[in-house]
């Protein structure tokens, strides 16, 4: 077999079929052969979850998995959230002044995303636990939480 | 690098065999850091995650076989982890749900992280691990599976299929105690407890497991000695005492990054004391009283 592996994944709803070497997580195939850098990096070690994304709407820290391993399926990253208008919890990141240096925000904003398809109704704890897997070194969590609670009450409309 | 996805188990096992240095990934949680940093260069990835039927929770009857490919979040899920309390306390202890999302049971028992949370619980279930190593099915207590830190019993092309367990009787309690130094973080302490209760009188204590993890090399079952004290009598603050003190005189701690030994060793007290009355509040015996006069 040889070095170089073609794998196709289903990016944001449009298919993309690329070279990818063995062992190189999804997060550097989708910015460096895809170009899409909306997906951050940061620790490398899946510690920070500034590279979450969606595999079949399952939220991953996608420097822990293997490129391959998203072969054949369905990935959502920051940028195939909006339409035309924003996703609900994009605005609500914004109502409420979720984000200082926003590194961390696509992180955060993909598993919310994931939390309020899970459960559109969560309680503050229910954020907490679920969102322990992002960090942010500048805003703090009371304002990243409370955008969550935001984009909530419009899941609920 | 080779990067392999096999559709069976003796494809895979033979693609392990063939080459000089190869890798078993699953969920890539602990793999895709160990080869980021450096830490491991194998030749050759062998990818499991498309070998089907590893991927199964089966009951029958108070027998339990969790395949290896169930992930923590998958498990967490199931009805098994609605009645079995030491089993949920120990997944959610876990790091986040991201890493629960991909990290699989065979994978982390496997890795053999002597903080990893969920072998403790495993120990007190009495847990079997199954592996096949291309010629036969192996079945390895987990009292005996980890060896030294990050080594275990299996051959390097042998590959853990699934755990195997039978229920406790529904009238004993258990739970996961845990203590760590950031939310999501590894456990500084950790300790599982199972506790059963003589059915009939409903008090006395008739068998008790203890299981601890981030406290010597490997996760390891309390000695037999110590278990013993809080079996044949309905169990006081002043037994669990004793046992918590014994525990502590048990521990191998190093002097790693973190907490220092003696905080480690209060810890352990505090987490073998609670774990121990959550036990047993959860079982149908009494809850925990004052020594007896
Ligand atoms: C940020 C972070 C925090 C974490 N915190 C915790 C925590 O608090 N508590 C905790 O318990 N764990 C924690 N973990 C570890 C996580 O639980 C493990 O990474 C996971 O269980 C390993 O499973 P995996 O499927 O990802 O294995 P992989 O990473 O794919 O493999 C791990 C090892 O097991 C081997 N292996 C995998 N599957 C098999 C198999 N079926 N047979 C034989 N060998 C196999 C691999 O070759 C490798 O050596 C954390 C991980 C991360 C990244
Ligand atoms: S870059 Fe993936 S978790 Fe930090
Ligand atoms: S806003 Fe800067 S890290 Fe979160």
């Amino acid at each position: 077999m040889s070095e170089i592996n073609e794998i196709t994944i289903d990016l944001n709803g449009e298919e993309q079929t690329f070279s990818v070497k063995p062992g190189v997580p999804l997060r550097d195939a989708i910015r460096n052969e895809l170009q899409m850098t909306g997906t951050k990096e940061a620790c490398e070690v899946g510690e920070c979850g500034s590279c979450m994304t969606l595999i079949e709407g399952t939220p991953v820290k996608s420097c822990l998995v293997p490129a391959h391993q998203a072969n054949g399926k369905e990935v959502t990253t920051v940028e195939g959230l909006a339409d035309d208008d924003l996703h609900p919890v994009q605005e609500g990141f914004i109502e409420e002044f979720g984000l200082q240096c926003g590194y961390c925000t696509p992180g955060f904003i993909i598993s919310s995303v994931a939390l309020l398809e899970e459960n559109p109704n969560p309680s503050r704890e229910e954020i907490k636990q679920y969102l322990k897997g992002n960090l942010c070194r500048c805003t703090g969590y009371t304002k990243i939480f409370d955008a969550v609670e935001h984009a909530a009450e419009a899941y609920d409309e | 690098m080779q990067y392999y996805q096999p559709d069976s188990l003796s494809d895979a096992v033979d693609r392990l065999k063939e080459a000089d240095e190869a890798k078993i990934v699953a969920g890539g949680q602990s793999m895709m850091p160990l080869l980021r940093q450096g830490l491991i260069s194998p030749d050759r990835l062998v990818d499991i995650t498309n070998i089907p039927d590893l991927n199964q929770v089966t009951i029958s009857g108070r027998s339990v076989e969790i395949g290896a490919l169930v992930t923590y979040s998958e498990l967490l899920e199931t009805d098994l982890c609605t009645e079995l309390d030491l089993l949920r306390d120990a997944i959610e202890a876990i790091a986040d749900v991201p890493v629960r999302n991909a990290g699989t049971i065979g994978g982390g028992v496997s890795h053999a992280d002597p903080a990893q949370d969920l072998p403790p619980a495993l120990q007190c279930l009495d847990a079997q691990v199954v592996s096949f190593d291309g010629k036969e099915t192996r079945r390895h207590d987990l009292t005996e599976f980890f060896l030294d830190y990050y080594l275990t019993e299996l051959a390097p092309h042998e590959i853990v299929t699934g755990i195997e367990f039978e229920m406790p009787p529904a009238h004993s309690g258990g739970t996961y105690a845990s203590d760590t130094e950031a939310p999501g973080g590894w456990s500084t302490a950790g300790i599982a407890a199972l506790i059963i209760p003589d059915e009939d009188d409903g008090e006395t204590c008739v068998d008790a497991r203890l299981a601890y993890c981030a406290g010597a090399p490997v996760p390891e079952r309390v000695s037999s000695e110590i278990e013993e004290t809080l079996i044949g009598n309905r169990i006081d603050r002043e037994i669990v005492d004793e046992v918590a003190t014994a525990i502590i005189s048990d521990l191998e701690l190093i002097d790693d990054v973190g907490d220092d030994i003696e905080y480690r060793k209060h810890l352990f007290r505090v987490m073998t004391k609670r774990a121990i009355s959550t036990a047993l509040e959860r079982s149908e015996a009494p809850p925990l009283v004052e020594a007896s006069q």
